[in-house]
């Protein structure tokens, strides 16, 4: 210990610090069993750790590989999107053919007689006035 | 006391089974001086002793990445160091929450310390000192109560000489100052 380094005052020196007996012994001891403790600590979270470490692997190839991932999904979305726009496409064409297709073939309804269709050709080259005004004059 | 030089203390090390045994004399050789110098910054025994225990197991943690690039005190020495920094900011910043400031609670618990048996003027003494940042009292309790050469707490700290002498000048000065006006 260094006595009277400084002018102005009579050091306070370190022996004013104490400290319990044997304090280093027990030190030792106690820092042992807080090794031991440690260890123990260790070995059995090893387990853990190895899960953990393929847990983390396994993070690492999804990360490395995420670039391809997303291509990928890109990909899937792209190919939906072209297909569904074909789908929509198709099904404008066969609705017009189907139009068209209706338009020059007879329909079923249109090919039985209604009796419209029987006034109407009774009244054949006539006029529709005329046969009321002829039926008018015979009554 | 074993004393078993440094290069096969280091060979120890490497060799599992042969490692517990060489931390063992590692604490027995180094626990007393690494004690005074964190003692010295923390004041309190209770909390000497946490920070040292911290010190070993830290130094017990990380032993297989120790390659003896630095002999062993030095880097023994800088864990206490950073364990002693790690301790006091946590302190502080446990203090600040509460509005208080942190050397004047270690000076309080000083004063009703049973390890600390000094009398007034050693604990004013200790007051100017904690009015020194941390690294500069760092620097003033290893130049002043350790007597070191500026050459080996450059060693110890990683500091310039120049840059240590400096500091302990400055802090000498503020001590001065504050004492001049305490007593």
């Amino acid at each position: 210990m260094k006595q009277n380094k400084m002018p102005f005052i009579e050091p306070g020196d370190r022996t004013v610090f104490k400290m319990p007996e044997n304090y280093f012994k027990n030190f030792e001891a106690n820092l042992e069993k807080r090794i031991d403790a440690l260890e123990k600590e260790k070995v059995s979270s090893n387990g853990l750790l190895q899960v953990q470490t393929k847990a983390k692997k396994f993070k690492f190839s999804m990360e490395t590989h995420r670039p391809i991932l997303y291509m990928a999904a890109m990909f899937v979305l792209l190919l939906f999107s072209i297909s569904l726009v074909l789908n929509l496409s198709s099904d404008k064409t066969s609705s017009s053919l189907r139009l068209s297709a209706e338009s020059q073939t007879p329909s079923a309804t249109t090919s039985v007689p209604t009796a419209e269709d029987y006034l109407i050709n009774s009244i054949g080259a006539y006029g529709i006035t005329e046969y009321y005004v002829e039926s008018e004059y015979l009554k | 006391m074993e004393k078993i030089d440094e290069k096969e203390l280091i060979q120890m090390f490497s060799d599992e089974n042969q490692r517990r045994k060489a931390f063992s004399i590692l604490v027995k050789q180094y626990s007393e001086s690494l004690y005074w110098q964190i003692r010295k910054m923390v004041l309190s025994h209770d909390d000497a002793n946490d920070v040292l225990q911290n010190t070993f197991l830290k130094s017990w943690d990380n032993l297989s990445q120790f390659r003896g690039e630095s002999k062993i005190s030095t880097w023994l020495f800088r864990i206490a160091v950073n364990e002693t920094y790690t301790f006091l900011n946590k302190e502080r910043q446990r203090n600040q929450s509460n509005f208080t400031d942190l050397e004047d609670v270690m000076i309080q618990n000083l004063q009703s310390d049973p390890w600390f048996s000094g009398d007034e003027v050693a604990l004013k003494l200790q007051k100017a000192i904690m009015t020194l940042p941390d690294k500069q009292r760092l620097v003033f309790n290893m130049k002043y109560y350790d007597d070191m050469k500026y050459e080996d707490i450059s060693e110890a700290l990683g500091t310039s000489v120049g840059a240590l002498k400096a500091s302990y000048h400055y802090a000498v000065k503020k001590i001065e100052a504050f004492l001049s006006l305490e007593l």
